[in-house]
């Protein structure tokens, strides 16, 4: 009963979001706020309705509820409880409701807010975010129906993919549904704004913490995506350049590429145009990732999520696309610049290159991305542009942003002076030219990763000199202690700060990225019982193989020991062991790698094959030097972002700011 | 599907359907008001506010030398200057105006005495219910010599 409440709610939450959206249009032409109002209503019960559906749903999965047919699909009587919760966006129909239900609570939340100062834009931003939600809703009844039920249920379902059996599902497809989601609302408000007519800032400065939270929510999902890809693949790496890599890595550039043009119009005035393109851009473009990957058209590690939804979803973007494009060219007139470019050589201008090169790798991965699709749908066959494509046009794209990260914040607004760079720049020059004669002396000695290491070691200098040089100047105007000026330093400017350390985050990243993609090695071996081989700086010598018991009852588990040994003096560094997990009725086999070695140096084995009951076996072994750096990077970038985001509350500055009155230079 | 099952979905639907239209119930409320020149005022000064201490932290952390700095800020401050007064101007307006629809509001409410027995009557009455003399609305009087001055 549980089970069918829940169903019989997402049919009424399709109806309340129809409601909000014919409410709130209508109240905007008759001029009536109490329409505006219902139609507010309608919307934030959205959320408790689809949550009464995805508890309808959970009910039947805790009840092992075979009659449901998502239910069999993903769960079985073996799967354990944790498993049975998570499994709610384990594939298609489950995950489209899940979606459903963060759409639903963003809504909810952004409702709830005050509307007094924008009160507006409130019917127009309910039109937009209900529109969309409408369809995901519909979708999930129509075409996407998590509650269909057999007519003869089986006794036991199929068990959920064996891929997603893994810690990092918990909050990987979360992480990125809610960075896809919770585009809606500043989608909804810039639509708004276009649909109201203003010329001001206010869509920008309202949507401003969504932005700021759908832009780490994506970072977030995609570091996890990539660990779990590392994880649960058995393929020693972590970015594949695969469609449900690519898409939101393509959203995520261009939302960052927002993130600072929105800086520029909000300091001075100029790129509205831009900016409206590129949040319809960035909103689209999480559309069409999705309609893409879950419609099947892009093959995908996330095949479980294939579908027949693609023309919907298709149809559904067109519409979407060319109402943003008719209401941009009809305001056109609103979104002029009210200031000009004083300077290329000023932050605006490095701004400028900087949004070109975002755009610019975005589009170029995008392309690579349908470019299978495209041919195939010209000339019927498939070419597929692998990841060398992606590395040699992407890479270097990827990489002058990370000199652009070390350069820009050296500029003022509207004129940089070229001489106190200069000065700014000598300690970090000397820092990167030191590194890369240590690189190529006592490194493997090759000359473009060396290079781009020094360049990664500029910007991480230069960024922590940042800071230094903001608490020097509060220790001499303030004449406060060090932990005080920086404290002080961070908290009046928390945004910049808060940028800053992502920058630093991101530039880790990077190092890990070159460490992996440059001086990584992998070596296959096909050994015989106690025989030794060797990988890097390690031996490592094989003691046999065994069945061990399973975390899963549905699964069987063959484990292979190996012992590590330093390969220079033969030094006792561990023992490893890899395994392969068979799940018979999913007919599916995964292979687990077991990681040992340092942070600085990953050491990842997995055990390929075997024959005559393990007398002989096959093991791959990745050597991925400074790997973990990316997962400490992701942790700084989302560290930062809390900085970032901390103080944004709306109308801080505005309540407790007064504007200088006086003329001139403080005294220094 | 059970009976049980449908009527809570009918149960469900009748608690929507109150929480929906109860704000239909209330009396009727323009919803679009001539768009605030404040808000967007607003919004510039908090921005000013920021782009000035931008500029601070950036001449005292050696990035802007002190022509540069000095121009450039005497700009911001002035535009926020303009701003500000602009602000100040809608505060009066708004001032003002709420003054006035105060006075009106207890006009209307108030209970005025006849100027010749001192009974009690009530705004808009033109005689007096008790001694029966006639009043004089405002808009028919007219101005003195010294008030058209």
């Amino acid at each position: 009963m549980i089970t069918d409440v829940g169903h019989i709610a997402l049919i009424i939450s399709c109806v309340a979001c129809l409601y909000a959206v014919v409410a709130s249009l209508l109240g905007v032409r008759r001029n009536d706020e109490r329409l505006v109002q219902s139609g507010r209503t309608a919307a934030m019960l959205v959320f408790p309705l689809v949550l009464a559906a995805c508890i309808g749903l959970w009910y039947a999965l805790l009840t092992f509820d075979f009659s449901v047919k998502y239910v069999a699909d993903v769960s079985s009587l073996a799967t354990p409880l944790f498993f049975r919760i998570t499994a709610l966006w384990g594939s298609q129909n489950g995950s489209i409701l899940f979606w459903n239900l963060l759409l639903s609570a963003f809504i909810f939340a952004a409702m709830l807010r005050s509307w007094k100062e924008d009160k507006e834009l409130l019917p127009y931003v309910t039109a937009v975010v209900c529109t969309v939600t409408l369809f995901f809703i519909a979708i999930n009844l129509v075409a996407a129906n998590p509650f269909t039920r057999f007519d003869f249920p089986p006794t036991d379902g199929r068990g959920l993919n064996p891929l997603l059996r893994h810690a990092g599902m918990i909050i990987h497809p979360p992480m990125l549904y809610a960075g896809y989601t919770s585009f809606l609302i500043p989608f909804g408000f810039c639509i708004a704004s276009l649909a109201v007519g203003r010329r001001d800032n206010l869509w920008l400065i309202k949507s401003r913490r969504w932005t700021l939270v759908g832009w780490a929510f994506l970072a977030s999902g995609l570091l996890l995506g990539a660990r779990w890809a590392h994880d649960v693949l058995g393929w020693g790496g972590y970015w594949g350049w695969d469609p449900s890599e690519n898409m939101p890595f393509v959203s995520w550039l261009f939302a960052t590429a927002f993130l600072h043009s929105a800086m520029i119009q909000e300091k001075r005035g100029m790129f509205k145009n831009w900016n409206v393109l590129l949040m319809a851009v960035t909103f689209v473009s999480i559309f069409f990732g999705t309609s893409f990957i879950r419609s099947g058209l892009l093959t995908s590690v996330h095949a479980f999520a294939q579908s027949n939804l693609g023309p919907m979803f298709l149809g559904f973007m067109v519409l979407i696309l060319a109402g943003t494009i008719i209401l941009w060219f009809k305001r056109l007139d609103t979104l002029r610049s009210e200031n000009k470019l004083d300077s290329w050589f000023s932050r605006e201008g490095i701004f400028l290159l900087q949004n070109v090169l975002f755009v610019s790798t975005a589009l170029t991965i995008f392309l690579g991305t349908i470019f299978p699709t495209i041919t195939e749908a010209i000339s019927g066959v498939k070419i597929t542009v692998g990841p060398p494509f992606y590395n040699q046009v992407a890479g270097p794209q990827l990489a002058l942003l990370v000199i652009l990260m070390g350069i820009a914040p050296l500029l003022a607004w509207r004129k940089a002076n070229a001489q106190a760079i200069g000065r700014m720049s000598i300690i970090p020059a000397i820092a990167a030219v030191l590194s890369l004669i240590v690189l190529l002396v006592t490194g493997p000695g090759q000359i473009i990763p060396s290079l781009c290491l020094a360049l990664c070691v500029y910007t991480f200098v230069q960024t922590l000199l940042e800071y230094g040089r903001g608490v020097q100047a509060r220790v001499r105007t303030a004449g406060e202690s060090i932990p005080t000026a920086l404290w002080h330093l961070i908290r009046r400017n928390q945004r910049r700060y808060g940028g800053y350390l992502i920058h630093i985050g991101i530039v880790l990243i990077a190092v890990g990225t070159i460490g992996k993609g440059f001086y990584g090695t992998d070596v296959i071996r096909n050994v015989k019982l106690n025989e030794s081989f060797s990988a890097g700086r390690y031996t490592f010598t094989y003691r046999g193989i065994s069945n061990v018991t399973c975390e899963f009852s549905d699964c069987q588990s063959v484990q292979a020991a190996l012992l590590v040994t330093s390969a220079s003096d033969g030094g006792l560094i561990g023992a490893v062991f890899p395994h392969r997990d068979s799940y018979p009725v999913q007919q599916y086999t995964a292979t687990l790698a077991d990681i040992t070695g340092s942070f600085n140096e990953e050491v990842y084995v997995i055990l390929a094959g075997w024959e005559s009951a393990g007398t002989t076996a096959s093991f791959q072994v990745y050597v991925n030097p400074l790997i973990n750096w990316i997962w400490l990077g992701g942790i700084v970038l989302i560290f930062g972002f809390l900085i970032a985001f901390w103080q944004l509350e709306p109308g801080t500055v505005r309540r407790t700011a007064q504007l200088p009155q006086t003329v001139g230079a403080p005294s220094k | 599907m059970g009976i049980g099952t449908i009527l809570i979905g009918l149960a469900l639907l009748t608690v929507i359907i109150v929480l929906v239209i109860s704000p239909l119930l209330e009396p009727y409320r323009q919803a679009v008001e001539p768009p605030s020149h404040r808000q967007s005022l607003e919004a510039e000064r908090e921005a000013m506010v920021r782009a000035i201490r931008e500029l601070d932290l950036d001449y005292r952390t050696g990035k802007l030398n002190g022509d540069d700095y000095k121009t450039l800020r005497e700009a911001q401050v002035q535009r926020g200057a303009t701003v500000l007064r602009e602000l100040d101007q809608l505060k009066s307006q708004d001032d003002l105006d709420a003054q006035i629809e105060e006075r009106i509001a207890s006009v209307r409410t108030s209970k005025l005495n006849c100027p010749s027995c001192g009974s009690p009557t009530r705004s808009g009455d033109r005689f007096c219910p008790n001694c029966g003399r006639q009043f004089v609305k405002a808009d028919e009087i007219t101005p003195t010599t010294s008030e058209r001055r």
